[in-house]
């Protein structure tokens, strides 16, 4: 059962909730445009105050289809309606410089969220001890450097895309984390290298079946990347694991009490299968090269998820740009395969055990993605610091973790046409 | 003959017109300097120092001093077209990028050649970018940029 309001739909009127929401983002966009007219930019300030937001419409026609960004989206936009609640955020953020050496920052974001709420949550919040360019240590509440656009994924301005690839940054759903990074920084021939390890206590939570709130976990990570100012070379290896995990205890319960009561071996091998834990290690290189007005991207990554009933895939994403005055139309296209270990279960065909194996082959096939989009859009530079999106996406899914029928359920062989509008600021 | 003297006027206007024009342009296609305060060590900056400067990938100077960048408005978007070849968006989404995930904070801004002259004036460590015309002794010439 999904948790959540469902707050996409805008056929006719809004929810009071949702135009509150609506009014906050376009106050905060006022008064950020007014405040960079004004600003008083010449002392020095030892705080600052900024933040950022995106307004955005989605829409689609295609039927038992409801198009999601991420897992952590309880629901999508379902056809024929307009969907604010996919791309919509407000985030601020401050920062202080406490001496040459030291610095803090925290940056709250309300977006919507796994279990269907818009409350602020603290994505950022640390402390910094930068003694030289080539040493960095932050601790506090942090954020995975993964790929290109990891770090700053609900930062909509700072991207060419409507949004960062789903298929790629759509999966990351636990990606903050409570803990220390230390950056070391070195040159190398024309460029700099720049080797970071992380790790904590993991943050998070998701609706891929249901909504998920990770359980006591660790994460792991290390990044290289290498650049000068026209290219970035990175490689990012990470893990999350969770020594206690019963998202499915229930039903290995199940299995297991079907497996003794009725004979059935496998369903007792099955339970066997789901393990009180989990494990997700994930990697990938990205690369990124921009001189002039020509913009070029790429990610490949690679996600090995060691839990019930365990899953190998790989993403990637490849973008191209090009910059005309105010103008960068571009061109993007994505890919996923995510197969399961083949776990079978052949249970009698008893009306008392349907609703176990309709359950089982929900779990099996949570993760399972076969899909692809291309995706054509334009930027367009509305005013200093504010960016105007148009983007058409086609997805063909043979099966999607990320698209949802209406039933809630991830979408089989559907093919779809989304359109996509997103005003997005920083200021 | 009135028709006569009213062209002219109208002539002399436009060539008035042209000249302020013509003017305006040759002021405003002054080539852009990199500043210093005097006092600040930095004698001569390459273009790859102030590359790295302006992009956030060096925050010191080569004896180890913090260096605060100054972004001035008028000049921004012609100092980033003639230092990175970039289009002025490019680098107002990459500073975002940097600024929110906490990386580095994007120079401080400033509206006009004059603040900006104040501002390294006073400040040891500044450094600005202004047209050449209006350097004074206050500042340091660092580098030239060509346009």
């Amino acid at each position: 059962m999904f948790i959540g309001q469902r707050m996409d739909k805008l056929p006719v009127s809004l929810s009071l909730t949702t135009r509150r929401r609506l009014l906050l983002a376009c106050g905060v966009l006022f008064a950020s445009m007014t405040a960079a007219v004004a600003e008083p930019a010449d002392e020095a300030a030892q705080w600052r105050v900024s933040g950022f937001g995106t307004l955005g419409l989605v829409y689609h026609d295609e039927d038992n289809f409801r198009f999601r960004r991420s897992i952590e989206q309880p629901d999508g936009v379902k056809n024929g309606t307009l969907g604010t609640g996919v791309d919509s955020s407000a985030g601020l953020q401050i920062d202080g410089q406490l001496n040459q050496d030291w610095s803090v920052m925290a940056q709250g974001v309300s977006r919507q969220r796994a279990d269907g709420d818009w409350d602020p949550s603290l994505t950022w919040g640390f402390v910094k001890y930068a003694p030289n360019d080539d040493f960095v240590l932050r601790f506090g509440r942090l954020g995975m450097d993964l790929y290109l656009d990891g770090d700053s994924r609900h930062v909509g301005y700072t991207f060419t895309t409507v949004r960062p690839a789903p298929l790629i940054y759509g999966l990351i759903a636990f990606d903050t984390y409570d803990g220390a990074e230390l950056s070391v920084r070195h040159d190398l021939g024309p460029g700099q290298s720049w080797l970071k390890v992380y790790g904590g206590r993991s943050r998070g939570d998701s609706a891929l079946l249901s909504y998920y709130k990770l359980p006591r976990a660790t994460t792991l990570g290390t990044t290289y990347e290498w650049s000068t100012h026209e290219l970035m070379l990175s490689a990012t290896l990470a893990q999350i694991h969770a020594r206690e995990d019963d998202a499915f205890s229930s039903l290995a319960s199940s299995l297991r009490s079907v497996g003794s009561t009725y004979g059935i071996a496998q369903a007792s091998e099955r339970a066997d299968d789901i393990r009180g834990t989990s494990r997700i290690r994930f990697g990938g290189v990205a690369a990124s090269w921009e001189r002039g007005p020509y913009s070029l991207k790429g990610v490949v990554a690679w996600l090995d998820y060691q839990a019930f009933p365990d899953y190998h895939g790989w993403m990637s994403d490849y973008t191209a740009a090009y910059r005309i005055g105010k103008w960068k139309p571009f061109v993007s296209y994505s890919r996923s395969i995510i197969k399961a270990v083949d776990r079978p279960l052949a249970l009698p065909s008893v009306a008392a055990l349907a609703p176990l194996a309709t359950r089982y082959q929900q779990v099996v096939g949570r993760l399972r993605d076969d899909e692809y989009t291309f995706g054509l859009g334009v930027r367009y530079e509305l005013a200093r610091n504010t960016a105007l999106k148009f983007q058409l996406d086609h997805i063909k899914a043979k099966r999607s973790l990320m698209q949802l029928d209406d039933d809630g359920q991830q979408t089989r062989d559907s093919r779809a046409n989304v359109f996509t509008v997103t005003l997005d600021y920083v200021f | 003959m009135p028709r006569r003297s009213g062209s002219l006027v109208h002539a002399a206007a436009h060539a008035f017109g042209a000249a302020c024009l013509l003017f305006s342009l040759a002021a405003s296609a002054t080539g852009l300097v990199v500043i210093a305060h005097p006092e600040s060590g930095l004698v001569n900056l390459s273009r790859s120092q102030v590359i790295q400067y302006y992009t956030g990938r060096a925050k010191s100077a080569p004896g180890g001093e913090p260096v605060a960048m100054i972004d001035v408005e008028p000049a921004r978007v012609r100092f980033y077209q003639a230092l990175l070849g970039r289009d002025v968006a490019e680098i107002d989404a990459y500073w975002a990028r940097l600024k929110f995930s906490g990386q580095t904070l994007p120079p401080m801004l400033v509206l006009t050649d004059e603040a900006a002259l104040e501002r390294v004036a006073r400040q040891r460590n500044a450094i600005a970018y202004i047209n050449e015309d209006k350097v004074d002794k206050r500042v340091r010439v660092v580098l030239k940029l060509d346009q």
